[in-house]
């Protein structure tokens, strides 16, 4: 997870299989996560970290 | 000296008991500890205007007494759960959640608070409580900074909620104007808004994946350590 300050922004992987199908299911989101007043206010999740950086205002070389 | 005044603080919360645990004879014991060992003899404690009894400041052995005899009134249980020590210097600050049931009602009530502490000759000389963190946090002039960490343990709190699929758990940590566009969402241009939403999210969420499960990113740790400062160098666009 990385602090972004009013924002967090942390990688996160999930699996599962689908409920009729089984097909197996697996996804790597990356969640830029706002915080106010100690409550989650926003959470939105991106296909790439730079995606998620560019929403969360960050730019890295 | 505020590397030691933040050892003293973490140690006096340490030792503080669950009043449910606590016997009232020990009461008395436990105030010549406290004022052996952490406070300074003119210790004040000032409690906010928010509480049911009103702003009140209590001084010393005696302003201590009437505190727990106070909570022996009104509380069958009461513990104080320190959640982050915070080194602000000449004082530290102390996230603490207050886990407490009312001694007739039964009801359980769960507090998010904090607490300014000052301190003379390596002894706590002043308690301020706050209702508000992000007023404690304001008083000390941390509160960008403590407010990041404080997300940060939200978060963390959150992915923690989902891995055990505590719903409500979750639900509590989010304001009730919550917004979230999970990766599908996003793609379909959807967000799911309120606590409804997040209810409607989850259910569909379980009922299509009922073994969903997962975690942060393999190498999370080390990656963030270094990524981290690398972004927090940089300045925010916008």
């Amino acid at each position: 997870m990385r602090d972004l300050g009013d924002r967090t922004l942390a990688a996160v992987r999930s699996r599962a299989h689908g409920a009729g199908s089984d097909a197996p299911f697996e996804e790597t989101a990356w969640q830029v996560a706002e915080g106010r007043d100690g409550k989650l206010v926003r959470l939105r999740s991106y296909a790439s970290e730079s995606e998620a950086l560019e929403a969360a205002g960050i730019r890295e070389p | 000296m505020s590397r030691e005044n933040v050892e003293l603080v973490g140690r006096f919360y340490a030792a503080l008991p669950d009043l449910r645990d606590a016997d009232p004879d020990e009461d008395q014991a436990f105030l010549d500890r406290a004022f052996r060992d952490f406070f300074d003899g003119q210790c004040e404690l000032r409690m906010p205007a928010e509480y049911p009894e009103g702003e009140q400041v209590l001084r010393g052995r005696d302003g201590l007494a009437q505190l727990v005899a106070m909570l022996r009134d009104a509380w069958g249980e009461w513990r104080f759960e320190p959640e982050r020590l915070i080194d602000a210097g000449e004082r530290v600050v102390v996230l603490v959640r207050v886990v407490a049931k009312g001694g007739a009602s039964g009801v359980q009530v769960e507090l998010e608070t904090a607490h300014v502490l000052t301190f003379r000759d390596a002894r706590v000389l002043s308690v301020r409580v706050y209702r508000d963190r992000g007023r404690a946090l304001d008083a000390v002039g941390l509160r960008e900074q403590a407010v990041s960490q404080v997300n940060v343990e939200l978060v963390h709190r959150g992915y923690d909620a989902l891995a055990r699929r505590d719903l409500d758990a979750l639900l509590a940590l989010m304001d009730p104007e919550v917004e979230i566009a999970p990766l599908i969402a996003v793609a379909l241009g959807a967000t799911y808004r309120g606590h409804d939403g997040v209810r409607r999210f989850w259910s569909e969420l379980v009922s299509s994946f009922p073994d969903l499960h997962g975690g942060g990113r393999r190498g999370a740790r080390s990656w963030r350590s270094h990524a981290c400062r690398r972004a927090l160098s940089r300045p925010r666009r916008g």
